[in-house]
């Protein structure tokens, strides 16, 4: 499995192979990653006095209430011991021989600002903004600015072979790509 | 009515309860038919209203043998499956599924 290199990055985003809605700037594009935006929707749990225990293998998460409250603002204020639900301000859509890997970044982790949680993996013909887990491990609270920040990463992998349509995750990254190629 | 041929890679509509989600853009799902159950997170462009209910993309990943048919939902789910259906269990749904 390869790593994505800058020059191959540029090639991907150029050919249409790897999109990115909105696109990336140039400076986000680095030695073997790809710096992604903070969304403006901020997701945070709704306060509930009782709620019953969660069983993640039946489907009580889908009987529950409204579990989150989302927000779309331009600046969030993430506490101490904090946590919010985030995406990603671009649209991601890996071909069929690629995967992703979506990491934090250092200087956030400075602050105690983790970005993800245990979720990195981004399948082969994934269309979407990426889910991001906020918490905030620190001591200080840390404001979070939509469409300036930059939490996260996105590191690609080349897979040993190509994925068939049937296995891939949305099933319809080709027909994305034919579309953009129509324009 | 005659059985339908069902292919791998093959898109369906499933019909779905929707919930709200985490985020204007993604819903709680639940899926159920016949035993089969499936339960995640989707995003709203993989589900659609259709004929005064809604529905949610699936593709089909495996087929036969006999009367076997395993049809992956196109979300996140916490318990990671697919759902094993039957061909005849499914097809009681035809006028909500499209090639």
């Amino acid at each position: 499995m390869l790593v994505l290199s800058k020059p191959d990055l540029l090639k991907r985003i150029k050919s249409g192979s790897v999109v990115f809605d909105p696109p990336v700037s140039p400076s986000a594009i680095k030695q073997c990653s790809i710096d992604l935006r903070l969304g403006r929707v901020f997701s945070v749990f709704k306060p509930k006095d009782h709620i019953a225990a969660i069983s993640l293998s039946t489907k009580s998460i889908f009987d529950q209430e409204d579990l989150w409250d989302a927000r779309e603002e331009d600046f969030f204020t993430l506490r101490p011991q904090g946590f919010v639900l985030a995406q990603t301000l671009e649209t991601v859509t890996i071909p069929a021989d690629l995967m992703g890997l979506v990491e934090g970044r250092s200087s956030w982790a400075r602050l105690g600002v983790g970005v993800h949680l245990t979720a990195p993996k981004i399948d082969p013909g994934y269309s979407n903004t990426i889910t991001l887990e906020l918490s905030n491990h620190g001591g200080v609270a840390v404001e979070l600015a939509a469409g300036r920040d930059k939490p996260c990463q996105l590191i690609l992998l080349k897979l040993s072979t190509r994925l068939s349509k049937a296995d891939l995750y949305g099933g319809s990254a080709e027909d994305i790509f034919q579309k953009k190629a129509a324009r | 009515m005659a059985a339908m041929r069902y292919r791998v890679g093959q898109e369906v509509w499933l019909p779905c309860e929707v919930r709200p989600g985490p985020f204007p853009n993604e819903k709680r799902v639940y899926v159920k038919l016949g035993d089969a159950e499936w339960v995640g997170f989707v995003n709203t462009r993989a589900l659609r209203e259709w004929s005064g209910g809604m529905q949610v993309r699936g593709v089909v990943t495996a087929v036969g043998p006999g009367n076997a048919l395993r049809v992956a939902v196109r979300g996140h789910s916490p318990a990671s499956v697919s759902l094993e259906t039957r061909r005849d269990v499914i097809s009681g749904y035809v006028g909500a599924l499209e090639a």
